[in-house]
């Protein structure tokens, strides 16, 4: 069954279109990564699902209800995070915690103190005088100590250190062992790629491509530069090397014929074929070997390269 | 090892020294740095602090001379006389000090107090603003990496502050001696604008001394202000009991006012004996003030005080549990101090009506405001003014309860509402129980003016308005504020942009009623305004169906604003 949907969802603010109709379809039991661009549209999609404003055009549902005029029924059942938290500066965290749980229909009060302790959160201190991580952490705990069937993420780990992320990490596994779904908008690629069954990437208010991550892994290529006192000849020619650049001249003469003899070189890697070039790599005395992930810009430079 | 305290820090400074050549130079590296770090607060508070200083000035000078063109003949003197003596005026002003009241006497207790009070109110936001607020805002931090030293800050901060003071007493007083009033001699007004500089500088000095102690700048403005009400009303207490030599009290009374800056400025008995004691007691208190201030501030760390702030609940209590009770929790402190300043506010009206004829015959601005027509004597004076300052009161009560529904709108301003409504909440819900709380604000307002006003009535009257009839009064209003909640739930509702809208149509209001029959502006410039438009009680008959219609109205606003809002996008 599918969880959350969206049809054709269209908003206007005026003159400006924040959304140009997004089609969603989330199962049960999924995490669904949901990535784009500044202003494309995520927090507009995400608002309108937690029923804040009502779409110009489409429909949005959860849990096979309207998300406008059933929001306060579906709300029962889902959590959410901000990427801003915004609270009452003289009311405490841990009161925020509670008063969030008692919000909504379940939730666990030992879990919650547990996921205090996890965070490191210091429940006692008035909201104004946290720091904007610790605010996240707020509503972390409140989001995920709640027994919720749905739990929709804006960037929620946009404020916290590493540490904390990793424990974001492990709550969101929880929630899918426990069988909840969850709705991450991140611009965070790995995190994404760590956790997410499918993503969807929306540009300027639409999906230009969704689908589960081996679908989509053609897109994710990692930027290789690497450092060989062996020539090496014939990496143009191996499966899955792109744009190859050679950092000394004597070796970009021969660059055309495919024939490689210079010592430092730059290139993109699809995932998949990483092994072909250890294997390549294997007896060519590798002196220093760098491999980025693609950033988000990539993969869309990437993505349009593939149109 | 245990490293003495002292020994740190002089092998510290023997480094900075050892750094920056001979002893001498280091001294004049640190006090350039200081003029440097007061040149930049300067620059900081190029607009704020003229501003400041002008408001100041204005206040504790214009009004000089005016004062022989605003009270003519010798019997308007003698009957103001009479009329300030009374004890709401001194609690408010201050004593009267001399045989003969002159203008001199006059100023002394019209301005004094209210002068020294805007002077502190400036010294309080200066300090604040150039030591804790600078450490929060981490502006300090960049300041303390240059060899300046723990204390430059503070030092820089009372300099200016002392400054400051100084320029306020000398202009202040020599524009009031340049004014010539009869009265007000040279001396006196020197000593009246030395009397607010050394009030402004004592107030300097405490709140550095908070400031060191408390756990945030938001906790230092509290408390500083907390104590200028605080020293403000002990004044009122030693001076009402000064005057009252009827109460024996076993302690005299009046070391109230004595331990207050604002007694102690008053006991120089301005224009009359000139007494300068006062002022040089209230100056050594300042320096030994700042100067643990400066030794605290030596001892604790940037960016804490000595007390750390007090901790919240870890758990909610069983009471924070939806929608409203959260309401309540955001709008309670405010409430709680508006019916406060509303009881107040009654009561000191409510004083009025003991010398109610007295008014009436001195003071053209009293016959004009409440009108002659059918009056003879005191006792026809009561019902219009009760029914005057009650519809004033109603005004004032609705402050605070349409603020109670805009609370809504400012939550939403500050993007506190989209987490909020993530919750399993009617935003119907929501928005109807900030109108509950009005609604019971705006009865709990009223029936706080009628106690208010009664009881005061009831101690200096003859013969007391009964209660009931200031309970009829202050009802007769109620839908008044009632429509006020009206538009503010329909406002937040339904046009969140136009919420100003409530407080134009107050202030309008205000200025009808306070105003309109001062100006002579027509009857039904105040009968646009849902307060004018209802009769005024005593004096004129109760209209139910007027207040019936105007009930009706408010639900049906409440209801559009009700609907509305459950269809509108949140910001
Ligand atoms: N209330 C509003 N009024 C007018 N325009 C708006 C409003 N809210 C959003 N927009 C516009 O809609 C577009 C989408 O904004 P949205 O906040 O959904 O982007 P986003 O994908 O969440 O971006 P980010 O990654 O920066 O959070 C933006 O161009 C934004 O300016
Ligand atoms: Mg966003």
């Amino acid at each position: 069954m599918s969880v959350l949907e969206t049809v054709g969802l269209t908003k206007r603010f005026g003159k400006a279109q924040a959304l140009a109709g997004v089609d969603l379809s989330m199962e049960t039991g999924e995490i669904y990564g949901f990535i784009g661009p500044n202003g494309a549209g995520k927090s507009t999609t995400i608002r309108v699902l937690l029923g804040i404003i009502r779409a110009s055009r489409g429909v949005a549902r959860i849990f096979g209800k309207d998300a406008w005029s059933d929001a306060v029924q579906i709300h029962e059942r889902i959590a959410y995070v901000p990427g801003d938290v915004n609270l009452w500066n003289n009311l405490s965290g841990g009161e925020v915690i509670d008063l969030f749980l008692r919000l909504r229909k379940g939730h666990d009060r030992h879990y919650r103190n547990e996921l205090i302790e996890r965070f490191d959160l210091d429940p006692t201190k008035k909201c104004g005088t946290y720091s904007k991580g610790n605010r996240q952490k707020v509503a972390l705990v409140a989001a995920f100590s709640a027994d919720a069937d749905l739990y929709i993420l804006d960037e929620p780990t946009s404020g916290l250190d590493p540490l904390m992320e990793l424990i974001f990490r492990q709550c969101v596994a929880e929630a899918k062992a426990a069988g909840a779904s969850v709705f991450l908008s991140s611009h965070i690629l790995s995190e994404v790629e760590h956790l997410c069954d499918r993503i969807s990437i929306i540009r300027q208010g639409r999906i230009i491509d969704s689908g589960s991550l081996a679908e989509m892994r053609h897109l994710t290529r990692n930027k290789v530069t690497l450092e060989a006192a062996a020539p090496l000849d014939g990496l143009a020619l191996l499966p899955g090397v792109h744009d190859l650049v050679m950092t000394n001249e004597a070796a970009a003469n021969t660059a055309g014929r495919g024939a490689t003899t210079g010592n430092t070189v730059s290139f993109s890697l699809d995932n998949t074929q990483t092994s072909a070039l250890l294997a390549f790599l294997a007896d060519r005395d590798v002196r220093h070997f760098v491999s980025t992930p693609p950033t988000l810009e990539e993969l869309f430079m990437s993505h349009y390269e593939g149109r | 090892m245990v490293i003495p305290r002292a020994a740190t820090h002089n092998d510290y400074h023997h480094l900075r020294q050892a750094s920056s050549g001979s002893a001498l130079s280091a001294l004049r590296s640190s006090t350039h740095n200081i003029t440097r770090l007061m040149a930049f607060m300067l620059r900081c508070d190029r607009l704020w602090l003229p501003l400041w200083i002008l408001a100041c000035l204005m206040l504790a000078t214009v009004f000089a001379p005016m004062l022989p063109s605003m009270i003519g003949s010798a019997q308007d003197i003698a009957i103001l006389r009479e009329a300030m003596s009374n004890p709401a005026m001194v609690a408010m002003c201050g004593i009267i000090y001399g045989e003969s009241y002159t203008y001199g006497v006059m100023y002394a207790q019209f301005m004094l107090v209210f002068s020294a009070l805007l002077v502190a109110a400036m010294n309080i936001l200066f300090v604040v603003r150039h030591t804790r607020k600078d450490e929060e805002e981490g502006r300090l931090e960049m300041l303390v990496a240059l060899p300046v030293g723990k204390n430059a800050n503070l030092l820089a901060t009372l300099t200016l502050s002392f400054a400051g003071n100084l320029l306020i007493a000398l202009i202040s007083g020599t524009i009031i001696a340049a004014f010539g009033v009869e009265g007000m001699g040279a001396f006196g007004s020197l000593l009246f604008g030395a009397a607010l500089g050394v009030s402004g500088f004592i107030f300097a000095a405490i709140t550095a001394l908070i400031t060191q102690v408390a756990a945030s700048s938001r906790a230092t403005l509290g408390i500083a202000f907390a104590l200028l009400g605080a020293t403000y009303l002990l004044r009122a207490v030693g001076d009402v009991a000064a005057g009252n030599v009827s109460v024996d009290a076993g302690v005299d009374a009046e070391l109230f006012a004595l331990i207050s800056p604002f007694g102690l400025i008053e006991r120089c008995h301005l224009f009359v004996d000139n007494h300068s004691w006062p002022l040089l007691v209230l100056f050594a208190a300042s320096l030994v003030l700042a100067a643990l201030a400066f030794i605290l501030n030596a001892w604790r760390d940037s960016g804490a005080g000595l007390i750390a702030p007090c901790a919240g609940r870890a758990h909610a209590s069983a009471l924070l549990r939806g929608p409203w009770s959260l309401a309540w929790r955001l709008v309670r402190g405010t409430l709680i101090a508006w019916v406060l300043i509303v009881f107040i506010i009654a009561v000191a009206y409510g004083s009025v009506f003991g010398d109610m004829s007295l008014f009436y015959e001195s003071n053209d601005l009293y016959r004009l405001m409440i009108g002659t027509a059918g009056v003879s004597g005191a006792a026809d004076l009561m019902d219009p003014v009760v029914a005057l300052l009650m519809l004033i009161m109603a005004v004032i009560s609705a402050v605070p309860v349409v603020l109670v529904v805009v609370r809504l709108k400012s939550e939403e301003k500050r993007k506190r509402l989209e987490l909020f409504y993530s919750g399993a909440v009617s935003r119907v819900y929501t928005l109807g129980g900030y109108a509950l709380i009005a609604l019971l604000l705006a009865f709990v307002l009223q029936l706080t003016t009628a106690l208010g006003m009664w009881a005061a009535a009831w101690m200096s009257m003859d013969n007391p308005i009964t209660l009931g009839l200031m309970l009829k009064t202050a009802l007769n209003y109620l839908p008044a504020v009632l429509f006020m909640v009206g538009l503010a739930v329909f406002l937040v509702g339904a046009l969140p942009q136009a919420t100003v809208l409530t407080w134009l149509l107050l202030a309008y209001t205000f200025f009808a009623v306070y105003m309109g029959s001062l100006l002579g502006l027509p009857e039904w410039t105040t009968k646009l305004t849902p307060f004018g438009i209802l009769p005024r009680y005593p004096v004129d008959d109760f209209e139910p169906t007027l207040a019936g219609v105007l009930c009706i109205v408010a639900i049906a606003l409440a209801a559009i604003g009700l609907v509305a809002y459950r269809r509108r996008d949140l910001e």
